[in-house]
């Protein structure tokens, strides 16, 4: 690291510091007081000097700490206990102990105590009843040990080195004897001395040259704004590497702003959004698509039935009975029909739409623009057992495009146009597909860089036998995407239940990586 | 979609040519079909068309290949006008399971390979085509022990006892649907009538049970016979000749004679009272080649046409002026309309061949308005500290209700659910956000969710009898979280909703602390609630943390 980088790094506390090294060793102590910082924060800005390796621990040693208690405090306060009995013994000599206790403001045990103590020293002594006080009396240390709180309450806690010679003699004094012990407790405390590496002393020189004094400004205030007081100040370089707090963002689902993308393509090569109903008619969702009623995937274990209601009251002719006809005998297509019986009823269910395609056969009845281009993002629900790669319910993208002249290349040239536009592919192929509602039927397949081929979507020309029935008589090219597959491949998701994940993490954590 | 399984050295012995994996699965293309899977000995391929159940088969995947590739022209002349033996229907059977079809096979090669073939083929037919055996069963028979005529009648179950597959003694046809493994699996197809069809020879043997079980003695085909017969019972005439036709084709493919059968009825059927099996259709089609330039927006020549079709399997064509006219295989019973035949056309010129063309003509694109609404609520969450999620539209009455302490009403509850986990549409995205809460107790703190879309409900007033609306949700859960937190929000949304004139009124919902909660009114309506959720509610999730909610009616907002 630089010397200039370094200097960044350095917090103001750490310049302060460095601005007072020598070459004399030195303790917190020592430079506490020099700097303005308090003992904590010179200790701070020492230990960090010291991982920067600018400073180093030259010796270790244990010291005597004396931290003032709660009693001492007291004492300072109403004065010693000593003095004030030997005021009240040579007003009163006849005093007693108790009639002390009555009249003077201390605890009586430490009256007691004290009492006990002055006598047993002989400070005080007793003749033909009369209480007297003796040369003994140690006015000296009592005068001495008063100073001594004073100092203690303006420190709370010193060490012994950092007291007069008078004052320890006293201090040491005062633990012999047991009231004036509870003035204060004794700690043991390991010190450590310090020196100035030649990094340290370096940087010193550089910091008095660039005239950095750990004043500079850090954060900038209104108020220094609106007095000036930034001017001709130095502003503070900060370490821009340092981590920042983390903070939650509002942001859209990863899956939705994959969605959202899809949409707006759609938009700007001219398609207009189509919206539906999740629940459905047997009919819309695959009479409409010419699928027979007895068609395998028509079955009760493949689709959702509603409960409640079961049957749509009514369905819109003449869509009603020229699907019926046409299922029966082809109708008016030119087909020869499924030939079976087609029953009305069963048209009527309710179910939940399971493919996107019912948008497409509902808007062929909604007066489409000709030529004209639709598409819509459909919630659909699918008889599959939920696991990594099924869900109950997933989105499809689903359209048409009708015009007079649209064929079957241009139905390749769409495929093309959605694999180089949605899906970002370079090569395509085409392969025969097999839908019930169109012929012919294509799938189209795209290479990805690291899956290889896969199939992006299906496509084809809607059947007469749908068109002609719903009162189109134009080719409708009808095509669906595939979306989850990408979609997982943008989000860099495996299993497809994290599309809709419970997990809050998991959610924050996902981004698009393509 | 069907899946079979095929034997490598089988499918090998039919292609014209040997491919590797690669090519095969190209060429498995014009057959609409995909290599599923592989191993040492077998292929698994999955049939894309539904309607062509004659490329389920080997032998049909086979003949597709090679007619694809011109590496083999088949003809086939199995077709007879007349037979010396007979089936002979019996009425009383017109109600029960009214058809019957087959016909003998001779000088068949049967090896394992083959064995397993068949008995797939049957399967995939009955299972996938047949609806599970209940309109389509099949037998396969030593042909040798059989004496004709072959007789198709309903009796009485107890009154015929024979020995079945898988059996060591005789039992009754009632007996056989208590206790017979297949008898408890199809027995209910035939069950409720008071007599069972059963097929039996001219010396009283049984041949089978349909559509249950052979007879051990006549329906236990073995590697070592050399001779078949091949029967099929069922509802639709039309689907078990096609079926028996395959299997001809097929077996025909294979080196095999057909012995023709005649089947009589004592009742009218589409095919009349008597008709030989394999039968041919005889269909043909007849198409306006200017049909053609709509479709592929060019006219192919006719010997172009000709040779895609050929590619295709069709070989009888003619073409005069602008007709063109051709007969349909006797496999096939999925040409509907000409546009099948331009397909077949196109997937023979190969759909990678084409030119492909842009679609060239100007059309305005757009959102709906509802989507563009919702894209504007999306943003003012977001702005507001909200993270947007998805949840499943098909959810549980255990989420929707329970949890939520409501009674069951206006939900629209699924009939047939596949488990009760998915038995219900959501009505309110609240549920979806508290389960969301729930699992995310271990993610920092704040959490502030957010989700718009579908919901349904019933709507016994309005035209369909159910709905589709949409609404946006929020939950706000943090230690401090409030009514007043959550009014702010509403206050946002609202105003940039451009509506200033709502007001609040007291709500009485069991999930929100009640003098806690609001109903956000406008000219008299309803647009949504808000407010702190309650904690018996919060119990019922296992959430333990305070929760505020909105729940705004989104298309009543956008009025």
């Amino acid at each position: 690291m630089s010397t200039a980088e370094m200097i960044k790094t350095l917090h103001p506390f750490e310049i302060k510091i460095i601005l007072l090294l020598d070459n004399k060793p030195f303790s917190i102590n020592d430079i506490s007081g020099k700097t303005g910082l308090n003992e904590s924060q010179t200790r701070s800005g020492i230990n960090w000097l010291e991982a920067k390796n600018l400073i180093k621990k030259e010796k270790e040693e244990i010291k005597i700490k004396y931290v003032f208690t709660d009693k001492g405090h007291e004492y300072k306060q109403k004065g010693l206990i000593e003095p004030a009995i030997s005021n009240h013994i040579q007003k009163n000599p006849k005093a007693n102990p108790n009639d002390l206790m009555n009249n003077l403001d201390y605890e009586k045990q430490d009256i007691g105590s004290a009492f006990g103590y002055l006598k047993k020293n002989n400070e005080i002594i007793q003749e033909s009843g009369d209480w007297k006080i003796s040369n003994n009396f140690n006015a000296a240390y009592y005068d001495s040990l008063t100073s001594v709180l004073i100092k203690f309450e303006e420190k709370q806690e010193i060490f012994e080195d950092q007291l007069e010679k008078e004052e320890r003699e006293t201090t040491q004094t005062a633990f012999n004897i047991p009231l004036h012990r509870s003035f204060f407790k004794i700690k043991e405390i390991k010190t450590y001395t310090y020196r100035a590496l030649k990094e340290g002393l370096d940087l010193k020189e550089v910091l008095e040259k660039e005239n950095l004094t750990g004043d500079e400004i850090s954060q900038i205030t209104p108020e220094m704004l609106k007095e000036k007081a930034w001017k001709n100040r130095i502003f503070r370089e900060y370490n821009i590497n340092l981590p920042a707090p983390h903070i939650l963002i509002g942001r859209k689902h990863p899956y939705r702003e994959f969605l959202d993308l899809l949409k707006y393509k759609f938009v700007s090569l001219g398609f207009k959004e189509m919206q539906g109903s999740l629940v459905e008619t047997e009919f819309w969702n695959m009479d409409a698509l010419y699928m027979p009623q007895t068609h395998p995937a028509r079955d009760i274990h493949d689709i959702y039935m509603i409960e409640e209601p079961q049957y749509a009251k009514s369905i819109k002719e003449p869509y009603f009975s020229n699907v019926a006809e046409t299922h029966q005998t082809g109708g008016k297509t030119g087909s020869k029909g499924w030939g079976y019986k087609f029953d009305k009823e069963k048209a009527k269910q309710l179910i939940l739409r399971s493919q996107g395609t019912v948008l497409s056969a509902r808007q062929l009845t909604e007066k489409p623009q000709i030529p004209g281009k639709y598409f819509g993002i459909a919630r659909c629900f699918r008889y599959d057992k939920v696991d990594a790669t099924h869900l109950a319910d997933f989105f499809q993208v689903e359209g048409i495009v009708l015009s007079k002249t649209a064929d079957f290349p241009t139905l390749l040239g769409l495929l093309k146009i959605f694999a180089e536009e949605i899906a970002m592919a370079k090569e395509i192929k085409y392969v025969p597909g097999y839908f019930p509602f169109t012929e012919p039927s294509v799938e189209v397949h795209i290479k990805h860089p690291k899956l290889g081929w896969f199939e992006l979507g299906g496509a084809g020309i809607f059947r007469p036998e749908v068109t002609l029935p719903l009162g189109i008589d134009v080719p409708v090219i009808a095509w669906g995407l595939g979306i989850d597959r990408m979609a997982m491949m943008v989000l860099g998701i495996n299993d497809i239940r994290n599309l809709f994940t419970r997990d809050l993490d998991l959610l924050r954590k996902t981004r698009m990586v393509q | 979609m069907p899946k079979i399984e095929v034997k490598k050295k089988d499918l090998n012995r039919l292609l014209e040519k040997s491919f590797n994996d690669d090519e095969l699965e190209k060429h498995l293309e014009c057959a609409k079909a995909e290599l599923d899977d592989i191993t040492d000995d077998m292929y698994k391929i999955e049939l894309n068309d539904t309607n062509r159940p004659d490329l389920w088969t080997s032998a049909g995947i086979a003949r597709q290949i090679n007619q694809y590739l011109n590496l083999k022209k088949y003809s086939y002349s199995f077709f007879h006008k007349k037979s010396d033996h007979k089936i002979i229907v019996d009425k009383n059977i017109k109600n029960i399971r009214p058809f019957i079809v087959g016909f003998g096979v001779k000088e068949i090669k049967i090896d394992e390979d083959l064995l397993l073939e068949l008995i797939q083929n049957q399967e995939k037919f009955a299972q996938n085509f047949g609806k599970k055996r209940a309109d389509i069963a099949i037998g396969i028979y030593k042909l040798d022990r059989i004496k004709f005529p072959i007789h198709y009648k309903a009796i009485k179950p107890e009154s015929k006892k024979f020995i079945p597959l898988g059996e060591e003694k005789e039992l009754n046809l009632k007996e056989i649907l208590i206790k017979h493994p297949k008898g408890i699996e199809y027995g209910s197809i035939i069950k409720d009538h008071k007599e069972y069809p059963l097929i039996f020879d001219s010396n009283d043997n049984v041949l089978s049970l349909p559509p249950v079980i052979n007879s051990r003695y006549i329906g236990e085909v073995e590697t070592k016979d050399k001779d078949i017969f091949i029967e099929l019972t069922g509802t639709n005439l039309t689907n078990l000749l096609l079926v028996a036709n395959i299997f001809a084709y097929d077996l025909v493919d294979r080196g095999c004679k057909i012995m023709p059968v005649e089947v009589e009825y004592p009742y009218d059927t589409d095919y009349k009272r008597s008709f030989i099996v394999p039968y041919d259709f005889n269909n043909s089609i007849k198409v306006n080649i200017g049909e053609f330039d709509n479709l592929v927006g060019f006219k192919p020549k006719p010997e172009d046409i000709k040779k895609n079709l050929n590619k295709m399997g069709y070989f009888n064509i003619k073409i005069e002026k602008e007709q063109l006219e051709l007969s349909i295989p006797g496999y096939r019973n999925d040409i509907m309309h000409m546009v099948d035949i331009v397909e077949d056309y196109v997937i023979g010129n190969g759909y990678n061949n084409f030119q492909v063309k842009l679609p060239s003509e100007m059309t305005i694109g757009h959102l709906s308005l509802k989507e563009q609404f919702s894209d504007k609520l999306r943003d003012w969450a977001v702005g507001m500290g909200f993270q947007e999620v998805l949840s499943n539209i098909l959810t549980s009455t255990e989420n929707v209700y329970k949890k939520m302490d409501l009674e069951k009403k206006e939900g629209l509850q699924i009939a047939n659910p596949m488990t009760e986990s998915y038995n219900i549409l959501r009505n309110s995205i609240i549920p979806g956000l508290l389960e969301m809460e729930a699992t995310s107790a271990k993610s920092v703190y704040p959490h502030k969710i957010f989700e718009i879309g579908d919901v349904g409900k019933i709507d016994k007033n309005g035209t369909d009898g159910h709905k589709t609306s949409m609404n946006i949700g929020f939950l706000s859960a943090h230690p401090k979280t409030n009514f007043s937190e959550m009014r702010s929000y509403v206050d946002n949304i609202m105003y940039y909703a451009g509506i200033d004139q709502f007001t609040l009124k007291p709500a009485v919902y069991k999930s929100l602390i009640k003098g806690r909660s609001a109903e956000i009114m406008f000219n008299g309506q309803c647009l949504g609630y808000f407010g702190e959720m309650d904690p018996n509610i919060l119990e019922n999730w296992d959430i333990n943390m305070p929760c505020s909610i909105i729940e705004i009616f989104v298309n009543d907002l956008q009025k």
